[in-house]
C-alpha cells in the first residue's frame, strides 16, 4: 500500500467541480468507509484511500490503524468536535498524507451548519481540505419531527458550496438527488 | 410498571431498573488502579445500601476516544476486565464498562453486566451488533449531537439483533463549541418506546476540549441537573466518582468526590420519593 496523492478530476456534469463523489461514498469502490482497526482486512489492491466518518474522528484505534495503513485517510471533523479539537485528531494522522473533510457542525437537533471560521481556521492550516455537503444537507443523525421545514430548502446546499469555494475548498462530496434543485447552480 | 421492552428490568445480583425504585450506575472514569476502583465501590455500595438505591459499579478500563493522543487509555484490557470481574465477585454487585469496537464488545460481555455504546458511536451498527450478542443488558449514551429519536432508532438496531435489555443514556446536547446543555425533554422522549432511561449527570457537565487539548467542566451544575432529573423521571442514575477528583487522570473537571456524590445521593432519594408520593397519590 502506497502514501499516493489523490486526484480531484473536475466533473464535467457539476459545473467541473473537483468531486470526491457525486452520489456517495458507498460508490467509491476504491475508498474504504473505516470505522473500526479490524476492518482494515477489507483492504485490497484497489483500495486507494480510507474515509473516517465524523463521528468515528476521536477513536485512536481507527486513526492509529489508518495511520499505519500507510493509505491516504479522508478525516472528517465530527459535527461536535471544535476545530481546535479536530486539529488534536489530525495530528494522530501523523505522517499520512490526510484530506481534511469538513462535514458542518450540529447546531440544535436535526441541522447542521457550515461554520466560515472553521472553513477559515482550514484554509489558515494549509491542509487540503473538501466539504462533505451530502453529510451536511443529509446527516444520517439528522431526524427531528419538529425541525422547520424551511431548513431542509435544498438551496442552503448551494449557498455552502459558494461559501467553501470562497475559502479554497479542493474537493467536494456533494449529493445528488434530482428531486432537489440540483444541478448546483454555480456562482456567476 | 414495566420500563423495558421485553425485560423486566432485572440484572443479576439483585438489581432491577425501575422507577419505584433508584439505581445508581457509578464509579471512576478510569479504572487507574484496582484499590481505587475498590475505594470508590465500597463507598457507593454502603451510601446506596443505606438509602435503598440500587447500585452497579461502573469504570473505564480502554479510554479510547480521548480528546489528545498525549492523554492516558487506562489499564487496558488484560487486567481491566479481571478487576471489574473481581469487584462484581467481591463486592456481589453489577458493573458495567464501555466499549469501542466490536471485538471489545465480544470479549468485555464474558466479564459486566452492562456493555454501554459510547455517545460518539451511539449509530454504529457493527458495535451495537456486537455488544447485542453477548446477551447482555446494552447502554447506549446519547451521542451529543443526535435528537431522542436517533437514539430510538439506535434502540431498534438493538432489537433486531437480538437485545432487548436496553437502556438509553442522556448526557448532553452540543450546544455551540466546547459546550453541553442537557435538553429534558430527551428522558421523555427516549422512553417512548418503553426503554430504560437513564441520566448522566456528570457528562452532562461537559465542556468538551475547552481545556486546551482536555476536557473541561463545571462540577458544580451537577447537583441541580441532577436533582432536576430525578424530579422528571429517571430508570437510572449514572455518575462518575473518584476520591481525589482533581488529580483524576480523565475528566478530572467532572468527577465527584466521594463526599459529593453522597451529599447528591441523598437529595436525590428524598426528591425521588416525593415524586413517587405524588405519582401514588395522583393515581389512586
Amino acid at each position: 500500500m502506497k502514501n499516493t496523492q489523490m486526484h480531484f478530476p473536475s466533473n464535467p456534469d457539476f459545473h467541473n467541480l473537483p468531486l470526491l463523489s457525486a452520489t456517495s461514498l458507498h460508490a467509491e469502490k476504491h475508498i474504504l468507509n473505516f470505522a473500526f482497526s479490524e476492518q482494515l482486512v477489507f483492504c485490497n489492491k484497489n483500495t486507494q484511500a480510507l474515509y473516517i466518518s465524523g463521528e468515528i474522528s476521536r477513536q485512536a484505534d481507527a486513526l492509529n490503524a489508518a495511520r499505519d495503513s500507510k493509505l491516504p485517510v479522508f478525516l472528517e471533523r465530527g459535527p461536535f468536535l471544535s476545530p481546535s479539537d479536530f486539529d488534536l485528531a489530525l495530528q494522530k494522522l501523523q505522517n499520512s498524507k490526510v484530506y481534511a473533510v469538513d462535514a458542518g457542525t450540529t447546531f440544535g437537533l436535526s441541522d447542521r451548519v457550515l461554520d466560515p471560521r472553521t472553513l477559515f481556521l482550514l484554509q489558515q492550516s494549509q491542509k487540503e481540505f473538501g466539504i462533505n455537503l451530502n453529510a451536511i444537507a443529509f446527516a444520517p443523525e439528522i431526524k427531528w419531527s419538529w425541525t422547520p421545514d424551511w431548513l431542509h430548502d435544498s438551496l442552503f446546499v448551494n449557498a455552502y458550496l459558494k461559501m467553501a469555494q470562497a475559502f479554497g475548498a479542493h474537493f467536494f462530496i456533494v449529493p445528488q438527488n434530482h428531486n432537489l434543485d440540483l444541478p448546483i447552480r454555480m456562482p456567476q | 410498571m414495566s420500563y423495558a421492552y421485553n425485560w423486566n428490568g432485572e440484572l443479576e445480583l439483585g438489581v432491577k431498573f425501575s422507577r419505584q425504585k433508584m439505581t445508581l450506575m457509578a464509579g471512576p472514569c478510569m479504572f487507574e488502579s484496582y484499590e481505587l476502583g475498590l475505594q470508590v465501590a465500597l463507598a457507593l455500595k454502603q451510601a446506596c445500601a443505606q438509602l435503598n438505591i440500587g447500585y452497579i459499579f461502573k469504570s473505564s478500563y480502554d479510554k479510547a476516544n480521548r480528546t489528545s493522543d498525549k492523554s492516558m487509555r487506562g489499564p487496558g484490557a488484560a487486567n481491566g476486565l479481571l478487576w471489574l470481574q473481581k469487584i462484581r465477585h467481591d463486592l456481589q454487585i453489577p458493573v458495567l464498562t464501555d466499549i469501542h469496537s466490536p471485538a471489545q464488545a465480544i470479549e468485555a460481555g464474558k466479564y459486566v453486566d452492562i456493555l454501554q455504546i459510547p455517545a460518539f458511536l451511539c449509530e454504529q451498527e457493527s458495535l451495537l451488533a456486537a455488544a447485542a450478542s453477548t446477551q447482555k443488558a446494552v447502554q447506549i449514551k446519547k451521542g451529543q449531537h443526535v435528537s431522542s429519536e436517533v437514539m430510538r432508532n439506535a434502540a431498534r438496531l438493538l432489537q433486531k439483533h437480538g437485545c432487548h435489555k436496553i437502556l438509553l443514556c442522556e448526557r448532553g446536547s452540543v450546544y455551540g463549541y466546547n459546550n453541553l446543555v442537557v435538553d429534558y425533554r430527551n428522558l421523555l422522549e427516549m422512553g417512548q418506546d418503553n426503554h430504560a432511561v437513564v441520566f448522566d449527570a456528570t457528562h452532562s457537565a461537559q465542556l468538551p476540549g475547552a481545556a486546551k487539548g482536555a476536557s473541561s467542566g463545571l462540577r458544580h451544575v451537577i447537583p441541580g441537573l441532577t436533582r432536576a432529573a430525578v424530579a422528571f423521571g429517571i430508570d437510572g442514575l449514572f455518575m462518575e466518582v473518584h476520591p481525589n477528583p482533581t488529580a483524576a487522570l480523565s475528566d478530572a473537571a467532572t468527577q465527584l468526590s466521594i463526599p459529593e456524590a453522597l451529599q447528591t445521593l441523598q437529595v436525590c432519594a428524598r426528591i425521588h420519593s416525593a415524586v413517587n408520593n405524588v405519582e401514588l397519590e395522583s393515581h389512586s
